[in-house]
Parts: structure tokens; C-alpha cells; sequence
């Protein structure tokens, strides 16, 4: 039976002013980091605690109307936009860091706390929070949680999955489960490690407990000049295939360097550079130097134009924001951009890099590659301007031959942002149809009627949901 | 059966699985057999040992794909001739097979220096019941397209489907591995274990290890640059390559042999507490591996439970660990889809 009065029900729980319905109030969630597809849900809601979380889904579980949470707003595949009519529970107001436990090297946090505040509140003991993704500054820990995050240094360190212990779950009955254990030890199903990364499509993370990683007691920050990109690409390769995992191995191509040499923090990269990259050596100190002059070594091997070496901690913090403010530096060379992002295998990225490079040129457009060289995680920036819709449809179409690039080369169709809304439909080039419905058969395990962020990560047909505004292509 | 396609394997577990569901039987997959749990109902034991296909492996991407029953000192053989490894040593230096290292959700005692086990599962290759021949997870060292199913593979016994191909992360070897080794008062070790923890880090292992009737054993083991280990000579003395993890003696099993974790607080309350099992604990990351009498196992279990820790029976009779009941509606849904006549048990 549904429930004509969720609406007032919900106001009851959250308060008057934490459900939001009035469309100038809903337009600045129509869309996330992915703006190509705008549809505005159909409330927003602000709960401000886990009990208020189980509350609001179980009235809108009861009443059979979509919903999903959201942080910052900040997933770059379309997974924080509502679609089918959805319910948005913008967990902005859980931000709190509740506990830094030293002794067990854990930190408890809410949902919607940002990912680069736990690194800031844990520094003085010692410890920094790993997963470092560009959008630190911004995207939120539920964020991370739903999306699997990465960022540069998940090269050595790993990715979210690798860096919660436990979390609290609201189900999309609204029950509350707790899964994983302060020893970040399995027992049974490892149900934390599917979740992670399901997207918000299986529950709603209201509490996390994370790991802490000891700061290293070295580092080395090396910047690799570089006259051609393949030569860059082929210094990666060299670099792995000597047995050296670098904390961080990030790459940037002319167009990029182009960018970010206009932004805030240049670093004064010659104009006529092809390629640079960016290499973090850390761990303990005698390991540092002796890995650092290797990288070296093997840099001087590749044509290298110039080695640089971070002489001090302000060199280094400047490297990174050049490198971490690429894909808005894009702003300045190009009215608008779409960020892809796929993964290779490491030893194809000349192959990769030269394929990318043909696309750009069939669909006339210009392509700027930002990306985790040392994983194969690439991140090409496809720039295009808005107001010609005929370059939209290109670069849209672009960004779905790059993955299938991809995957020819034997890669994945997303490596950090998800699938989203953005590649549903790409699913089917990496995964076979007996795959999916082992893939279905999770999501039915979680969600049986489809409620929890509907349309996303699974290429499926559309359900019989009440919608609001339908999702609409921009152009 | 040794040498086959996928598309053989795949037809002979279908075969396999009919006459399982004909016997009333519940099939049990083994590769070496190590790591079994008692079983209340009758099974159909079928070993996956000969499966031992290396299938791709491309030393520059850091990547291997080969046939779950093949042995992990094999892959390593292989991996060895590009200075690169699986780093997975078990306190009872028993071999596994890949499939068998997954669904027994085995780890070992490098985990501080290397991560977890499954941290290192990229995909699997699986036959089911239910949907057939799968692919889960992919190839490449990052990828987060769909949900990560491999995840719900591991440690689950094959309760889902029989894991034919696995696709693991490899780590470069290191230049050298060196131990160093301490015995004596409990307190004295943990202080000596913290010390250990502020000159260098992360170990490779930093273990403390108890047998009955023998002293407590502090084992430092250091995988990095010949530097490194100079440098820590020069701090800790001279060490050895491959000194022993426990005191007295190899491994001995008894009646249940565990796995497990507990928080760091909670570690050296646990080494005074226990008394009558053999226990490691691997003092970076707070897991555990150990053997017991079952009254003791089963004591251990609880006092776990009440450390919030977990408790992990590797092979042994079942001790009855419960699972959260919204936990189990997800299992027995996702079981009606991969296994809906409970072949796999």
C-alpha cells in the first residue's frame, strides 16, 4: 500500500526545513560532476543522524518511491544525480569526525565528512587517511565509500575497499546492519567489500570506521621532463618492471601541462614539453634513497629531458596542486570538458596513448590526458564546447570509443569514477550476459524491488516507479 | 580432465552437479584438501588439483591468471623467473591452491607488508549452478565497473560456485628478506615490538607466537633494500635469512585450526589470556592463525567475539558462528540465483 502523505511523514522525522521541494531549492542537485545528464529528483532530505536515515527510507521504502544518498555532489559517472523520480538524502549535516582511536589506528567518521579533513585531523598523530582522490577537498567519505575511491597514491597504498575496517549500514528497509570489525577482518561473506563500491545502489553508509596509515618516515617527489610521450610511457613501464611500486606515478601530456602551467600553481614546465611525469618514492629512509636514485637512473635511460628532485615540502605541495588541479585547469584552455576514465593494462599505454590520439583526430577534437600512469588508469579530458551541439554528440562519442579501446586492450570501462549513469550501457562491452546477471542477482539479493539509486551501475530496464522529471541529455 | 577449455571445464562441473542433485548429495571442491570443514550432510568430494594451467601472465602489468587448482609454490616458480611473487606464507607452511587460498579465504603472515590476501583478487573464473559459466571482477590492477563480486568468493567455501580461474595482483620480489628473532617475558617482547614498530616500518611480518609448554616468541622479518637490512643489523643484531617462526619445533595441528583478527588494543590481553593453543599473532595488523582442542576453540571463539574480534575456523568442525539474519536473507537470495538447489551446500 503506498503512502499518499511521505512528504509530511518525512517532515515529522527531519523537520520542516530539511525537506526541500521547492524547484529553485532542487535545481542545484539535478546534476553531479557529470553534466551531461540533468534530472531533478523529487525532494531533497536532511537527516542529520543514522536513526533519522532508517526513519526517512523506511517511509519511502513503504510509500515504493526511489531513493539515494549523497555528499558532495562531486561523482564524475552521474551516480549522485536522482533519476526515476528519486528521493535525495544529501547527508551533508553527518560531518563529523566522532573518534580518532590511536591505539587501534582507526578513525570513526559520519558519511559527510570530506575526505581531505580526516587527513588533516589525524596529521598530528602521526597518521594520514590514504585514499587521496583529486576531488579531496571537496568529496565526501559516503562518497568514497559508494564509489570505491582512488586517487594518485592508491598506486601503493590501495583503494577505499583496502581502507574501511567497518561501517554502519542503513538497508533499503531501513534496518540497520553493522558489517567489518575494528580488526578489519573478515568472518563469513565479505559483505563490506561488496559494498563498498556498489554505488549506492545496496544501502546507505551512516557510520565508517577507517583505517589509518603510519606517515612514512621518507619521501622523494621526482619530476621526469620528457621530450616524447612514448618515451615517457615506456619509463613507467621500465620503472615496474624494475620492482618499484612508487607511492604515487602520475602522468601529463602537452595539452595538460598546457593547462595547468595557466592555473593557480605552474610550475614552470617549458612550453614545448610533450609529457612530464610525476613519481612519489616513501617508506623508510634508506628504502627512499636507494629507490630514488634507481628511478633515476632508469629515467636517464628513457631520453629524458630533465630530472627534477623536490628540494623542499613547499616544491612538493606545489607539484601536487599543479598535478590535483588538471581537470579544472581544463577551464582555462576549453569552455567545457568531459573526463573519461578507463583502465589498461600497464604494459599497453603507448598503445593506448596513440589510439586515444587517433580518436581525437577523427571526431575533431582536442583530447588532454591527466592521468595514474602507473596503474593504467587513464583519465583522458576531452574538451569541447557546449553551445555546438554537433561537438557534444563527437565528444560523446569519442568518450565511448576510448573505452572501447579499453577494453580491447583488455582493461576496464572505469577504474575509479564508476559506472553511474554514464556507462550503463558500456557494461555490456566488458561483461558478457551471464556475467550481468550475476551482477543482477547482488542487486536483488540488496534491493529486490529496485528502490536504492535506481538507474545506475546496471545495464537493466527501467521500473515501474512514480517519476518526477525525467532524466534529460544536455546539449 | 587436466588439460581442457573453459568451455570443457565448464560442461564437466554441469555433469558434476547433476549427479551431485542425483545423489542427494552436497559437493564438496578441494584442491589439496587442507582446509576442510567437517560436514553434517553427505558429500561428493571433487578435487580441482590437476587444474593447473598457467593462463596469462604479463610480468610489466603485474598481473597473473591461472587455473584454480594450480599450487602456489608452482605459480611462484613461474613468477620467480621475473623477480616477481604471490606473497602468501601460512604459520603452518602448508601448500594451497589458488582456488582453494580463495575460498578458504586463507591469508598469511605478510600482511603487514603486503596487505591482505584478497586485496590481490582481481577476477575469478566460476561455474555455477544457477547462471552457468562466469567471468567477475577483470584483469587489470584497478577496476571498479560493476559490483565486486569476487569479494563474496572468498572464505565462502565455494557455497556459490567452483572457482576454475583466478586473476591475482603480483608484487615485485624483494631484493632481500631478513628476520630477526627474540624470546622471553610476554611485556618485554610487546615493548620490543612497539621499538620494532618506531625504527622501521611497515615490516614484512612482525610476529608474536605462543606453543603450549614453550617461551613466547617475538619474530621481526624486514623484505626491502640491502640498505635497509644493514641498517637494522647495525640496530638489532645480526638475524638470519629464514629464522623459525615458532619455538620449538614445526607446526602441529589439532582438532581445529583457526584464523582470525582482534584490535591492536586487545593483543597482548589475548597473549596472556591463552593457554592451551598454538597462536600467532601478526602484530601490525592484529591477525591471527592458530590451532586448538575444540573446548578451547570454541573458548577463543567467545572471548573474540566479546573483544570484537573474529574468529575463523580453517579447517575443523563447524563451531555455529551465527549470522546477522538480514545478512542471511541477502545470502539465501544470492545463493536461490548462483546455487538454488544448495548443490554447493
Amino acid at each position: 500500500m503506498r503512502q499518499q502523505n511521505w512528504l509530511e511523514d518525512l517532515k515529522k522525522i527531519v523537520g520542516v526545513r530539511n525537506v526541500l521541494t521547492d524547484p529553485m531549492a532542487l535545481l542545484p542537485y539535478s546534476y553531479d560532476g557529470y553534466t551531461l545528464v540533468e534530472s531533478t529528483p523529487r525532494a531533497v532530505v536532511l537527516p542529520q543522524s543514522r536513526d533519522e536515515v532508517a526513519a526517512v527510507v523506511k517511509i519511502l521504502a513503504r510509500a515504493e518511491i526511489p531513493f539515494l544518498a549523497r555528499g558532495a555532489g562531486t561523482s564524475l559517472s552521474g551516480g549522485a544525480t536522482a533519476l526515476e523520480g528519486a528521493v535525495i538524502l544529501h547527508l551533508s549535516r553527518m560531518n563529523h569526525i566522532l573518534e580518532i582511536d590511536v591505539e587501534n589506528e582507526v578513525v570513526v567518521v559520519e558519511p559527510g565528512v570530506v575526505n581531505v579533513h580526516i587527513t588533516k585531523a589525524v596529521e598530528p598523530y602521526g597518521y594520514f587517511y590514504a585514499p587521496d582522490p583529486s576531488s579531496q577537498q571537496a568529496c565526501t567519505i559516503g562518497g568514497n565509500f559508494a564509489e570505491n575511491s582512488g586517487g594518485p597514491h592508491c598506486l601503493k597504498y590501495g583503494v577505499t575497499v583496502n581502507h574501511i575496517v567497518a561501517a554502519e549500514v542503513v538497508t533499503v528497509d531501513g534496518d540497520v546492519v553493522m558489517l567489518g570489525n575494528l580488526a578489519g577482518e573478515i568472518d563469513g561473506p565479505d559483505w563490506l567489500g561488496l559494498l563498498i563500491g556498489s554505488e549506492g545502489t545496496l544501502v546507505i553508509a551512516t557510520k565508517l570506521w577507517l583505517r589509518l596509515t603510519k606517515q612514512p618516515a621518507s619521501s622523494q617527489t621526482i619530476l621526469a621532463l620528457f621530450d616524447e610521450v612514448d618515451e615517457a610511457s615506456r619509463a613507467v613501464s621500465a620503472i615496474v618492471a624494475a620492482g618499484i611500486i612508487p607511492a604515487a606515478l602520475e602522468m601529463m601530456d602537452q595539452l595538460a601541462i598546457d593547462a595547468v602551467e595557466r592555473g593557480p600553481y605552474p610550475v614552470g614546465y617549458p612550453a614545448d614539453l610533450r609529457a612530464v611525469l610525476l613519481i612519489e618514492v616513501d617508506g623508510e629512509r634508506h628504502e627512499v634513497l636507494e629507490t630514488a636514485r634507481e628511478v633515476e637512473e632508469i629515467l636517464h635511460s628513457h631520453r629524458v629531458r630533465e630530472v627534477r628532485l623536490a628540494r623542499t615540502s613547499e616544491e612538493k605541495t606545489r607539484w601536487w596542486a599543479n598535478r590535483k588541479t588538471a581537470f579544472g585547469a581544463m577551464g582555462l584552455i576549453s569552455p567545457q570538458y568531459y573526463v573519461q576514465d578507463g583502465v589498461i593494462p600497464r604494459s599497453q599505454l603507448p598503445e593506448a596513448l596513440a589510439r586515444i590520439a587517433a580518436i581525437a583526430k577523427r571526431y575533431d577534437i582536442r583530447i588532454a590526458n591527466v592521468f595514474h600512469a602507473g596503474d593504467g588508469n587513464l583519465h583522458p579530458l576531452l574538451l569541447y564546447d557546449g553551445r555546438d551541439p554537433q561537438m557534444v554528440q563527437r565528444v560523446i562519442q569519442a568518450g565511448s570509443d576510448i573505452l572501447a579501446v579499453c577494453v580491447e586492450l583488455g582493461g576496464s570501462i572505469t577504474g575509479e569514477h564508476g559506472v553511474g549513469i554514464e556507462k550503463i550501457e558500456d557494461m555490456r562491452r566488458q561483461f558478457g550476459e551471464g556475467d550481468l546477471k550475476a551482477q543482477a542477482a547482488v542487486k536483488t539479493a540488496w534491493d529486490s524491488e529496485g528502490l536504492l539509486n535506481p538507474g545506475k551501475l546496471l545495464p537493466t530496464a527501467p521500473r515501474c516507479h512514480e517519476t518526477g522529471s525525467g532524466p534529460v541529455k544536455r546539449d | 580432465m587436466k588439460r581442457g577449455s573453459v568451455e570443457s571445464r565448464a560442461n564437466h562441473l554441469a555433469a558434476v552437479f547433476d549427479q551431485t542433485r542425483h545423489d542427494h548429495h552436497v559437493l564438496c571442491v578441494e584442491g589439496l584438501g587442507h582446509r576442510r570443514r567437517e560436514s553434517t550432510r553427505p558429500v561428493t568430494v571433487y578435487k580441482t588439483a590437476e587444474w593447473d594451467r598457467m593462463i596469462a601472465y604479463e610480468p610489466a602489468d603485474l598481473t597473473v591468471t591461472a587455473e584454480s587448482g594450480m599450487r602456489l609454490s608452482t605459480l611462484n616458480a613461474i613468477l620467480a623467473e621475473h623477480d616477481q611473487w604471490i606473497p602468501l606464507w601460512v604459520a603452518d607452511d602448508k601448500e594451497d591452491t589458488l582456488g582453494g587460498a580463495v575460498s578458504a579465504g586463507i591469508d598469511g603472515l605478510w600482511q603487514g607488508g603486503y596487505g591482505p590476501f584478497r586485496d590481490r583478487i582481481l577476477g575469478l573464473r566460476v561455474v555455477t549452478p544457477g547462471l552457468g559459466a562466469i567471468e567477475l571482477g577483470s584483469h587489470v590492477v584497478k577496476n571498479v565497473a560493476g559490483y565486486n563480486v569476487p569479494r563474496i568468493f572468498v572464505g565462502t567455501r565455494g557455497a556459490l560456485g567452483v572457482i576454475t580461474a583466478v586473476t591475482l595482483k603480483v608484487s615485485p620480489r624483494p631484493p632481500i628478506c631478513w628476520s630477526w628473532v627474540w624470546e622471553g617475558d610476554l611485556s618485554a617482547l610487546m615493548r620490543r615490538a612497539h621499538e620494532l614498530r618506531e625504527l622501521a616500518w611497515p615490516w614484512a611480518a612482525l610476529t608474536l607466537s605462543y606453543q603450549p609448554g614453550s617461551e613466547m616468541r617475538l619474530r621481526a622479518e624486514w623484505h626491502g633494500r640491502r640498505e635497509t637490512v644493514r641498517y637494522l643489523v647495525e640496530n638489532l643484531g645480526a638475524g638470519g635469512h629464514e629464522l623459525p617462526l615458532w619455538t620449538e619445533g614445526p607446526w602441529i595441528d589439532r582438532a581445529v585450526v583457526f584464523k582470525g583478527a582482534l584490535p591492536r588494543r586487545a593483543m597482548g590481553e589475548l597473549l596472556e589470556w591463552v593457554d592451551e593453543a598454538a597462536l600467532i599473532i601478526e602484530w601490525q595488523t592484529g591477525r591471527i592463525f592458530g590451532s586448538a582442542s575444540r573446548s578451547e576453540a570454541q573458548r577463543l571463539a567467545i572471548w573474540l567475539g566479546e573483544h570484537q574480534g573474529v574468529f575463523d575456523v580453517v579447517s575443523g568442525p563447524d563451531l555455529g558462528i551465527a549470522m546477522n539474519p538480514i545478512l542471511i536473507d541477502a545470502w539465501t537470495r544470492l545463493k536461490e540465483a548462483y546455487d538454488p538447489e544448495g548443490i554447493l551446500g
